[in-house]
């Protein structure tokens, strides 16, 4: 176009494309197909009862209305639209007033009974003309496949039905209640399939959906997550599929990120490095959850935004916990500088605690740079995985978002609480951080004590000796260097007192293998 | 016998119609929608004392039928009872129904309604 800037152009094409595609409304599903269904083209939908095809259906007719877009939802099955619309009415997208002026429920049931799919194809020409519908949903159209009505003269319907509804700029969903495989004649035909699944894995029902083909269009291949809660469906594109192919990182201007604990600041050369994501390690009870808390306040007293996320304190016992420590949470949280976000130990969806989390990140605008982030912990998200072998993959593409968006992340990973190896639950998630912190318990002269050390810290300088750390009246103390063999191993000898030395400090140090210091029988010597 | 009509695309509601009215001892027609409710009328030539038209049906609506069986000198008087899943919101003086149910009704309902009319003639 002459005389016009690319930049206009892009814009004219952006438009063209949003107007060749029908927006589903459906939370997540129109990024999963790159912008919507092609308008005039025919779908398939399948998947057992259950599985929430009706729902969808009627959450896209009631969607498109919303944008004054006019539907025929037309049923085969027996069941009929009174009940239907009886079972919908609860969700929040449905509007008794659409319904008969800008959706239309017909059956279709009686029609092809009598006058087979001829009959139904002239129903469904006439419905659509009459009521200026551009959505057409057919729901239980495997019913109608009967002696009377055979394969031949469905697969020749659907032909039809394919000339009627692109000539009528009509786009069409077929609702079938299969659940076996994708091979149904009208498959062959149509411009895309979705599956919708629903799967018992343990004791738990999983609702799935994939997209198998799409015409005319790239789509996120591969199955993602379906909750149907009273919006509706709720569709969760997998984290990693989503996030696969991250842009570089463009924050360049890195600064630290203390906890505000002197000596444990001085550990870390000041602190974390800010786009970085650290591990806290640590049993039950050795002042994880503490230490975060810690990391979000300094954040505070220094004008950056936190979030805490986490699955078992609820946020008016945190706050209880961090005020007896003389934290002083509640100050920050007041002010609106700390958000305690807290996950009901319930079911959880996977990609949807990170999308909770990500859109959050992503939305929020006040004071976008230098934010704070404590997941506490990771095993939140690991009980919601239900495919153990994506959660490497998960995990990476999870924590790369969090560093695009600047987000300086604390996540507690729990460990053991009586197992002198230490074995990290997640070690996919040791690959994906730049730092790893290990809080220990160690038995030495009957006392029970609190070692903190750094494991790994990439990018960065660190030191490399093992601190005792308390938990007192005005929150985490940490002390000096604590001299002592095998500590790592929860079994620790005292070799001297206390050493009063300067602490060593390393260079980008060599991730330390996981130490597996077999006990010796008859404990301390 | 007293005659009904029942007009509904919806095959299971109608059957479920015509199951509670013939136990009540009335002569009951189906038809699917419209188109097959004139069709009907021309080929039994018969009468009936009430006629239930379901609203929103493919091919012809229940008003657009309403409207035909008005003009229609053998329905111009006979009581016709209208079905919808929502409220009407049309004028009952221009397409004149005498009754109305709202979807989904109860057996009790549609038997009170269908006396109301049928022990009144």
């Amino acid at each position: 176009m002459p005389g016009k800037s690319s930049s206009y152009q892009s814009e004219v094409e952006n438009i063209k494309k949003a107007e060749r595609r029908l927006a589903s409304g459906v939370p997540r599903l129109d990024y999963i197909l790159k912008g919507g269904f092609l308008k005039g083209s025919i779908y398939s939908v399948i998947g057992p009862p259950g599985s929430g095809k009706t729902v969808y259906a009627n959450q896209l007719c009631f969607n498109h209305a919303s944008g004054r877009g006019r539907s025929v939802y037309i049923s085969i099955l027996v069941e009929s639209i009174t009940k239907m619309l009886g079972h919908i009415e609860d969700f929040t997208f449905f509007r008794p007033e659409l319904v008969n002026s800008q959706i239309f429920y017909f059956s279709g049931y009686g029609i092809l009974k009598s006058d087979g799919f001829r009959g139904l194809l002239t129903m469904i020409r006439n419905a659509v003309k009459e009521h200026q519908a551009d959505l057409l949903i057919l729901d239980g159209l495997e019913s109608g496949i009967s002696d009377r009505n055979g394969m031949l003269e469905f697969k020749e319907f659907i032909h039809e039905l394919q000339g009627v509804t692109a000539l009528l700029n009509c786009t069409t969903f077929l609702l079938s209640p299969a659940n076996h495989d994708r091979t149904m004649p009208q498959n062959n035909l149509v411009d895309g399939i979705m599956e919708f699944t629903r799967d018992l894995l343990g004791p738990r029902s999983v609702h799935e959906v994939a997209i198998h083909k799409f015409r005319g269009s790239d789509f996120l291949q591969g199955k993602h997550e379906v909750e149907i809660t009273d919006d509706g469906v709720q569709i969760h594109p997998r984290t990693e599929v989503q996030f696969a192919d991250p842009p570089e990182n463009a924050t360049e201007e890195r600064i630290r990120m203390g906890f505000g604990i002197t000596s444990f600041d001085q550990m870390l050369t000041g602190g974390l490095l800010s786009g970085t994501c650290t591990v806290l390690l640590g049993a039950p009870g050795t002042g994880k959850t503490i230490l975060g808390l810690h990391f979000l306040v300094e954040g505070a007293k220094q004008g950056q935004s936190g979030i805490y996320f986490g699955f078992y304190e609820p946020p008016p016992r945190l706050i209880e916990k961090a005020e007896r420590l003389g934290l002083g949470l509640k100050k920050w949280v007041d002010e609106g500088l700390i958000q305690l976000i807290w996950q009901p130990p319930l079911e959880h969806y996977l990609d949807s605690l990170a999308e909770q989390l990500l859109e959050k990140l992503r939305t929020e605008t006040q004071n976008v740079s230098r934010r704070r982030l404590f997941i506490d912990g990771v095993e939140g998200f690991r009980n919601a995985n239900v495919y153990p072998d994506r959660a490497s993959r998960f995990m990476s593409a999870f924590t790369n978002q969090l560093r695009m968006l600047d987000v300086t992340s604390l996540i507690t990973e729990e460990l053991p609480l009586f197992k002198p190896e230490l074995d990290m639950p997640n070690p996919e998630l040791a690959n994906v951080v730049e730092g790893v912190v290990l809080l220990r318990y160690v038995e030495l002269q009957s006392q029970i004590r609190r070692l903190l050390s750094i494991m790994k810290m990439r990018e960065s300088e660190y030191d490399t000796g093992i601190r005792e750390f308390k938990i007192t009246g005005l929150g985490v103390e940490v002390t000096d260097s604590f001299t002592a063999e095998a500590v790592l191993t929860g079994q620790g000898r005292l070799i001297g007192p206390p050493s009063q030395a300067k602490p060593a400090t390393k260079k980008k140090a060599k991730t330390k293998k996981k130490s597996a210091g077999k006990s010796r029988k008859g404990g301390r010597r | 016998m007293t005659s009904i009509m029942v007009v509904d695309d919806e095959y299971d509601i109608a059957q479920a119609i015509r199951g509670i009215l013939e136990d009540e001892g009335f002569e009951v027609e189906v038809c699917a929608n419209g188109r097959h409710a004139l069709q009907c009328i021309k080929e039994k030539d018969k009468s009936f004392q009430l006629v239930l038209i379901d609203v929103m049906m493919p091919f012809m609506s229940g008003l657009d039928l309403l409207k035909q069986l008005r003009n229609d000198r053998r329905f111009a008087k006979v009581p016709v009872v209208l079905m919808n899943n929502t409220e009407l919101k049309v004028n009952q003086d221009e397409h004149q129904w005498d009754g109305f149910l709202r979807k989904p009704f109860d057996c009790n309902s549609l038997i009170k309604t269908v006396s109301q009319f049928t022990e009144e003639r």
